[in-house]
């Protein structure tokens, strides 16, 4: 090892960076080079002169007082996890409970919404007729409709209708489609209550094998009887038509509107 | 719940009892770092805030104090350091890297010349003279002298490269021996070693 070699490891051996070799051979070289010892001796003295001035530096420090609020800070970020999810120990569990949950309400509320749709396809639209022929019906009879449509159900259905029930009177007569099929449509009110009759033909129509009916026996007849909020139908099967009666009015006796003539 | 409180209360407990007895070495470089004892303060505290958050990312048996002090230097570095940063203007190649060994032997021709420099060097001249190192610098500087860091830790704990922490170390170093030399020039070193 020559003084330049020496002399650039100089640092790194104060630094105690040499590897065993190399420190061994430098003083090896500082045994033979007065001036390399020289230089090392001088630069190791100033290097213990400024690490003991850096050390014996330590101000007069209050560590409890620094210790106190590091102590708190980590309090508070003890208090953040725990309200903190990510460290929450079932964190797992409760994504699978919460995800389940979901499914279940998803399918809960699919199942719902198709009954509601079915319910109200095939409910609304006569409830929505019975509506709108009470209202066309107010403070106006037409006896000549009601003459033509009471002759054509005659024809087509094979029924006579009076134009009196109890105290209620035949107010209006008309055909009309509903839900894809020609009814005959005949309303009857009394004070302000009105009931609708419709006569669809037994071929085109069936009661909605998904509507939530009731069989109700009456004068040894059978009835099928839907109860809903806005409105009450009585279904009632004969050889040649589905007579469903409705109204808003739930005191009304239905079955009294009902034709005669039922075979079943 | 139960068992998060305990996790909480383990982790706490490891936490407090490997890095927190590093909080004298932590604030001792701080104060060096910072530019006053507040911030220094609040270096020391911040680091250990996050050091507590990411305390599942340290791995246990590996050198703890290299870690938190990686930790305050990366926010030394992105919020302490001066904020004008001008670039170091420092003309350390112009130093001469036997600069201190020739001045002493041409100054005092003795046995141990260097003690009558220490001898007009005041412990507040080492302070400014450190302060008076370029950020880059007093970093690697206070690392390795104060807290001695290998070269291999600095690199780590400041994220350099090896090359550079030898580099800035050896600037440094020259510079601080040319200001406390400087410094006993101006106390009256050399009017006594030429009488």
């Amino acid at each position: 090892m020559n003084c330049q070699d020496a002399l650039s490891l100089l640092y790194d051996l104060i630094d105690k960076e040499t590897s065993e070799i190399d420190t061994k051979e430098l003083q090896e070289h500082f045994n033979k080079c007065r001036h390399c010892f020289e230089r090392h001796r001088l630069e190791a003295s100033v290097q213990d002169f400024i690490n003991e001035k850096l050390r014996a530096q330590e101000p007069e420090y209050n560590l409890e007082r620094l210790k106190g609020n590091i102590l708190s800070q980590l309090d508070e970020v003890d208090a953040e996890d725990a309200c903190n999810d990510n460290n929450f120990p079932y964190r797992r569990a409760i994504n699978w409970v919460v995800a389940v949950a979901v499914v279940v309400v998803m399918i809960g509320v699919g199942y719902f919404g198709l009954a509601l749709y079915q319910h109200q396809a095939n409910y609304i639209p006569i409830e929505r007729a019975h509506w709108a022929a009470v209202d066309r019906a107010v403070g106006s009879v037409d006896s000549t409709t009601i003459e033509v449509s009471l002759a054509d159900a005659r024809k087509q259905f094979g029924y006579d209708l009076s134009h009196q029930v109890g105290d209620y009177s035949m107010t209006s007569g008309m055909s009309e489609k509903i839900m894809g099929v020609d009814m005959a449509h005949f309303v009857y009110t009394n004070n302000g209550s009105s009931v609708s009759v419709f006569l669809a033909p037994i071929d085109n129509y069936a009661i909605p094998s998904d509507l939530e009916i009731t069989m109700v026996e009456h004068n040894g007849r059978k009835y099928f009887d839907h109860h809903c909020e806005g409105c009450r139908l009585v279904f009632h099967l004969t050889e040649s038509a589905i007579i469903i009666t409705a109204s808003a009015d739930h005191d009304v006796e239905l079955l009294d509107f009902v034709p005669g003539h039922s075979t079943i | 719940m139960a068992d998060s409180k305990a996790k909480e209360s383990r982790k706490r407990k490891a936490f407090e009892a490997e890095a927190l007895p590093h909080m004298d070495a932590l604030l001792r470089t701080a104060l060096r770092m910072a530019k006053n004892q507040n911030d220094a303060e609040d270096l020391v505290q911040e680091a250990f805030v996050k050091a507590y958050r990411f305390w599942d990312k340290f791995e246990a048996g590996s050198n703890c104090r290299a870690w938190l002090f990686r930790i305050m230097t990366n926010i030394f570095i992105n919020d302490y350091r001066s904020k004008s940063r001008s670039p170091v203007s420092v003309n350390v190649d112009e130093i001469d890297d036997s600069f201190l060994y020739g001045q002493l032997a041409a100054n005092a021709p003795v046995d141990n010349p260097e003690r009558q420099m220490f001898a007009k060097i005041f412990d507040d001249d080492v302070k400014k003279a450190i302060e008076e190192l370029p950020d880059d610098f007093r970093l690697v500087v206070v690392l390795s002298f104060l807290e001695g860091f290998s070269y291999q830790e600095i690199a780590e704990i400041a994220d350099l490269q090896l090359g550079t922490v030898k580099s800035r170390l050896h600037r440094g170093r020259k510079l601080l021996q040319k200001a406390l030399f400087e410094y006993a020039v101006k106390n009256g070193y050399i009017k006594d070693a030429t009488k």
